[in-house]
């Protein structure tokens, strides 16, 4: 039995009787309001191509909202190098934990001016990625490594994105089944 | 997003879009197929109307299949019990005192079990009588009051049937949606937070 929180309770309440959601438009309506600021781990592999697209969707939005929803940034040490080699007032909100790095964002980002980011060019591949997360990897039987796209849907354009994905890959897939909560089951 | 199994999957694949799942008998039918061993918590206190269900269903004959006296390694009973049964002070069993309980070891299987039949089948203690109810789940209300949760292992016929006539029970009660994965939901949405009493 999964666990449920609070939006999806309300979307398998209310779309549960419904077998095809993917052509329902008030179902994708509520989608854009019940299913905000959750992370949808997409069936597609995470592809520069696939990365594109929401970050195309949602290129309207200049405000960077990455340090009021992370307390920590994970920074790689070639990206952590590169800010230190292009940046010329330091970094100094580097925190280290056993083998991770990151940028403590606590205290909001030492790199936002007027809510923008004034460090686009050297930002770390995080930041600069959102609102695609980093890739859920999942392991087949066989011993074959899948990289998921993994998205936050902070904007409804996100859920936009992921509706248009979804009918392009599955209209004409009877088999697929999607759920309320967005995840896809297959009818074998 | 909600983790579903492999199982929760292919039944959420066959039966979304179906509504009044419980009372649906092909539905049941599939899980019990697909749900076999799965151990299934539900939002509702071990009341004695629960007990009254499931104790009016489970009546296992000492030959009967012989789970409970091989799934656990310990098996806790009140003093009282324990007595009833001879363990107190019986060289031959290991056990141990613990407040007002006695915890006597099982594992390798229960010494009770002579010829696959319990040998204490009249005296035996409520988690024998009771399996596949697994020890409820201490679950505290928003209130703050600690209610025993029922949780049921799909172990056989019976106890499939008992979760069966608590899930019906329930949802006619307090007007639940029932969800192929065996979800109990309030039918505005909102989540059963609370432990119910039937």
């Amino acid at each position: 039995m999964a666990d449920y929180d609070v939006g999806e309770a309300k979307m398998f309440a209310k779309w549960h009787a419904t077998r095809n959601l993917l052509d329902n438009e008030d179902f994708w309506a509520d989608c854009r309001v019940l299913l905000l600021n959750k992370v949808f781990t997409l069936p597609f592999p995470d592809t520069e191509a696939n990365r594109a697209v929401f970050a195309e969707a949602c290129a309207k939005y200049s405000e960077c909202i990455v340090p009021t929803l992370f307390k920590q940034v994970p920074v790689s040490e070639q990206e952590l190098q590169f800010m230190k080699e292009n940046i010329r007032s330091g970094i100094r909100n580097i925190v280290r934990s056993k083998n991770d790095v990151y940028l403590d964002m606590s205290q909001g980002c030492p790199f936002s001016r007027n809510r923008s980011c004034s460090i686009k060019k050297f930002c770390p591949d995080f930041c600069s990625r959102f609102p695609v997360m980093p890739p859920f990897v999942s392991v087949s039987d066989d011993g074959e490594t899948f990289y998921h796209l993994q998205v936050l849907a902070c904007y409804p354009e996100v859920i936009d994105v992921i509706k248009t994905l979804y009918k392009m890959a599955f209209s004409n897939h009877p088999e697929i089944v999607i759920l309320p909560d967005l995840s896809v089951v297959a009818n074998q | 997003m909600p983790i579903f199994d492999q199982s929760e999957s292919m039944m959420f694949a066959k039966w979304h879009g179906t509504d009044d799942l419980q009372n649906n008998e092909e539905f049941w039918t599939d899980c019990w197929e697909f749900y076999l061993d799965k151990t299934v918590k539900l939002p509702i206190a071990m009341s004695d109307r629960v007990v009254e269900t499931i104790s009016s269903r489970i009546v296992c004959p000492p030959h009967a299949c012989n789970d409970c006296c091989t799934t656990y390694e310990k098996l806790r009973m009140t003093k009282e019990e324990a007595e009833v049964m001879s363990i107190i002070g019986n060289p031959d069993l290991k056990y141990e005192i613990k407040g007002d309980d006695v915890i006597l070891d099982i594992s390798g299987g229960c010494p009770f079990l002579k010829d696959g039949a319990c040998s204490a089948y009249d005296k035996r203690p409520p988690t024998c009588r009771l399996f596949p109810i697994l020890s409820p789940c201490q679950t505290r209300r928003s209130d703050m009051s600690v209610f025993d949760q029922l949780q049921m292992r799909i172990k056989c016929d019976t106890s499939f049937e008992c979760i069966k006539a608590i899930i019906k029970d329930a949802c006619d009660r307090f007007d639940l949606l029932l969800l192929p994965d065996l979800t109990l939901l309030h039918k505005d949405g909102s989540f059963v937070e609370d432990i119910l009493e039937l």
